[in-house]
């Protein structure tokens, strides 16, 4: 082999590596080309945010994988002098020629050779390996690709949806957020680390979630949980105990101290019935009188604590100090009881209803609504200023004339905006103008206790509204909320009472037809 | 043996031209058949013609002999025709001194050139010797053999048409021909140059352009000439797709060929690659010439069965098909031609 046939076998091999490379794209070419247009319009049909780029790459990998085997592969000697004997048409003069090699004194082996050169000398790679052009793999593969490039560069429905899920999963974390911020102020409530805990675990739920259904369900499904804890009862409890530890703190028992304000009710029982056996009879006259109203005022909610004080009246009637005190001790084991049960019914119903909100924002932003509704219920925030009784009873609130709730604190929500909870400002006062006011009604669990703080909160939409929370005013009194909002729970109670044998027969059917009034109003 | 004269390649083809042209002047438009001839003489092969009578096959042979100034004999078989007719017998002679001796007179397989014409009508025990001779070049009577001159040239003939009391020859004696080729009948053109050289006055003087040691270095030098594994490789690939239950056999070979080519079949082509390839003035073997000569060095050497004579199906279209399924060999390189 000579210095013109090995140049012409090495330019015909690059040249054969071309070729294999064009030849093996014309082969691919199309395959590639459907695939990556399958995958383009994959990618518009379902969720699949990377098909786009997996379609760039494996366009990207093939031509890369043929070009690297190309550039790579081995190339024997003798393909290529067959590759050049038949592209040039030269009867196996170089594959003979190399097989044979130079040998001298072999005349045949020589003319051989010169007979290689020489055709050699004449000889392009270009000729020896013309590029094939194949056109109907080429033509699919022409046809597809700017489908696919095209297709690529159109805007992708999927984009949209890919958002909105964003969106989702961000409601759904906003949400879980809230209930991690409500489970926090429910655990400073007395009583509240049960229902604490299980908003936590709810969000915690939430969060390994990305559906909004799902996330509804869970919601649903642990306010139904919570809201079976609060027993029908709970409001006319909580009256009764807050009621008594009020009226106790207004007027406390003899023998409490005077200088600390805020005992208990047990610990003004505990008092009372050290005191005692130093009375006088007109002074256990006189307590046994007062035990007895307390004692009608626990009747409906904390009946065990209201038979205690009946039971202590009248042993103290009947000078039975010893009875007296046993009893007294009941009634305020009894009262701290129904106390405890309250508040953890309390905590368990703003969990529940915590959730509840949480469920109706979420499913507000799962509705796509963009309008703010901060609609600020639970607003009943307001301190009414009251009766001055503190009772709770909320007699004094301005009852059904005129308009005697301020503006409570109603959120205002804006578009995209969450509504923020309002502060309750309800000013109390009656002024007899207007008619009856059967929008919102009296809530003993509101404003009847300084400490107890209600909750308002405006709720928003859209892009994910926060529920604001204010604290009632310290003053007692009594507060008004939506009649929506508590007009079922009255109901009930009012039924649960006016089978109560203590309520005159007169009075329950006007209990009854003002329920049935609000009833219809509503 | 004479030193035989060198032959250089380029005046191999220059002597193969010049008996062409020799021969051409009395055998018009019989170009192919001629070279088919001449190939076989120069790969010291036999050749089988096959064509009506008429056609120039003896004036052929005749011719051939002239140019290359050897003897010639023709001996046209006939079922009465003997072996010793053909090879020649012991004659008892008396010399001058009375003394009677069996001498050897040679008959005329002895000949440089043999024309045995319609070689089928002979028995096959005719056949035999004359096919016995062609292949051990050498006539062995009385215990005594006697080699057969060299260049020797056996052109046998057949006629298609009078099949009536002939012998047709076995497979295995067919194989001892080189090439078969149809004699066509020739053109308008040529037949009226035919009627116009043989039915005048006028006289065709051949010259002779070579002798035999000129024919043997030439045969000599067709053996030298080199050939690719891949271009032998080839011609192996061809006979094995003959044969019916091989893998690369096309399916017209699978269902009318009884038994495939013997590998003189490719030693055949292989040789007549290389007559072709000197003549064509390369000093090797290219696939080209293997597959150009594969239709002459391989039809009468498969077996066709008769569901082939029923569907008027020839060797040389099995052949053909051959080609066609056996491909030239490509560079093994998607892309590459």
């Amino acid at each position: 082999m000579n210095k013109t046939v090995t140049p012409l076998l090495n330019a015909i091999r690059r040249r054969l590596r071309v070729a294999w490379a064009v030849a093996t794209l014309q082969v691919v070419a199309p395959i590639v080309a459907i695939v990556a247009l399958a995958m383009v319009v994959a990618g518009r049909m379902f969720d699949l945010p990377a098909s786009d780029v997996a379609a760039l790459w494996l366009v990207a990998a093939v031509v890369v994988l043929i070009g690297g085997y190309a550039v790579l592969c081995k190339v024997p000697e003798m393909l290529v002098a067959r590759a050049a004997d038949r592209g040039l048409n030269t009867r196996d003069a170089f594959a003979t020629s190399l097989e044979l090699g130079d040998h001298e004194g072999d005349d045949f082996s020589q003319r051989v050779q010169v007979r290689a050169n020489e055709l050699a000398a004449v000889a392009t790679p270009k000729d020896a390996v013309p590029l094939r052009w194949r056109r109907r793999p080429t033509g699919v593969a022409m046809l597809v690709a700017p489908a696919a490039i095209v297709l690529a560069l159109m805007a992708n429905p999927q984009d949209a949806i890919r958002q909105e899920h964003a969106r989702d999963e961000a409601a759904i974390e906003a949400t879980a957020d809230v209930l991690r911020s409500e489970a926090d102020r429910i655990a400073q409530q007395p009583e509240g680390a049960e229902a604490a805990a299980r908003l936590e675990q709810l969000a915690a739920d939430l969060e390994k979630t990305n559906s909004l259904d799902k996330a509804q369900e869970l919601l649903d499904q642990a306010a139904a949980e919570l809201r079976e804890q609060v027993g029908d009862d709970l409001l006319a409890k909580k009256a009764a105990t807050e009621g008594l530890q009020h009226s106790l703190e207004n007027s406390p028992l003899p023998g409490s101290s005077t200088d600390d304000t805020d005992q208990t009710v047990q610990q003004q029982l505990d008092a009372l019935a050290a005191e005692l056996p130093s009375m006088t009879a007109a002074e256990r006259a006189a307590v046994a009188e007062r035990l007895d109203d307390l004692a009608a005022t626990q009747e409906a909610g904390d009946p065990a604590t209201a038979d205690a004080l009946r039971q202590a009246a009248q042993a103290l009637r009947e000078d039975d100090v010893a009875g007296a005190q046993a009893r007294l001790g009941e009634a305020g084991q009894a009262n701290a009881q129904a106390s405890s049960d309250a508040a953890q019914q309390t905590a368990a119903s703003d969990a529940a209803a915590s959730a509840a909100n949480a469920g109706e924002q979420l499913g507000n932003n799962g509705n796509g609504q963009s309008a703010g509704q901060g609609s600020g219920q639970g607003s009943g925030q307001g301190s009414g200023q009251g009766s001055g009784q503190g009772s709770g009873q909320g007699q004094g609130s301005g009852g059904t004339g005129g308009n005697p709730s301020g503006p409570v604190g109603g959120g205002s929500g804006s578009p995209g905006d969450g509504g923020q909870g309002g502060q309750g400002t309800g000013a109390g006062h009656t002024d007899g103008s207007g008619g009856p006011d059967l929008d919102t009604i009296y809530d003993p669990t509101n404003g009847t206790g300084g400490d107890t703080g209600s909750v308002g909160g405006g709720t928003g939409t859209g892009q994910g509204g926060t529920v604001g929370t204010t604290n009632g005013q310290t003053n007692s009194g009594s507060s008004r909320v939506p009649v929506s909002d508590v007009l079922d729970s009255y109901s009930r109670q009012a039924t649960d009472a006016m089978n109560n044998p203590s309520v005159p027969p007169a009075i329950r059917a006007l209990v009854l037809a003002y329920f049935n009034q609000l009833q219809g109003a509503k | 043996m004479a030193k035989l004269p060198t032959i250089p390649p380029e005046r191999y083809a220059e002597l193969a031209e010049q008996i062409e042209r020799e021969v051409g002047k009395v055998i018009v438009g019989q170009d192919q058949l001629v070279r088919t001839v001449i190939t076989c003489l120069l790969a010291e092969g036999h050749a089988l013609l096959e064509g009506v009578p008429g056609l120039g096959k003896t004036m052929l042979l005749k011719a051939l002999s002239q140019a290359v100034d050897l003897p010639f004999s023709r001996v046209q078989f006939t079922p009465d025709l003997m072996p010793a007719d053909i090879v020649g017998t012991q004659v008892l002679e008396e010399d001058d001194r009375g003394h009677k001796t069996f001498q050897f007179r040679e008959g005329p397989v002895f000949a440089s050139f043999v024309l045995a014409d319609e070689v089928n009508r002979a028995t096959p025990k005719t056949q035999s010797a004359l096919l016995e001779a062609m292949q051990e070049r050498a006539v062995t009577t009385g215990g005594l053999t006697r080699p057969l001159p060299r260049p020797f040239l056996v052109m046998a003939t057949q006629n298609p048409l009078e099949m009536e009391g002939t012998y047709p020859l076995p497979e295995a004696q067919l194989d001892r021909f080189l090439l078969k080729a149809q004699v066509p009948f020739p053109s308008a053109e040529d037949l009226v140059t035919v009627l116009e050289r043989t039915t005048g006055t006028q006289s065709v003087t051949l010259h002779s352009v070579a002798d035999a040691p000129t024919l043997l270095a030439m045969i000599e030098l067709t053996r030298q000439v080199p050939i690719a594994s891949h271009v032998l490789r080839h011609a192996v690939d061809l006979v094995v797709a003959t044969h019916p239950d091989a893998p690369t056999a096309p399916d017209l070979v699978r269902r009318y060929v009884r038994f495939g080519a013997s590998p003189r079949g490719a030693q055949a082509m292989v040789l007549a690659g290389k007559v072709t390839a000197l003549l064509d003035g390369r000093p090797n073997v290219s696939i080209a010439d293997i597959r150009q000569v594969a239709v002459a060095a391989l039809r009468h050497r498969m077996v066709v069965g008769y569901e082939a004579t029923a569907d008027n199906v020839d060797a040389a279209q099995l052949v053909a098909a051959l080609l066609d399924t056996v491909a030239e060999p490509t560079a093994g390189m998607r892309g590459a031609p």
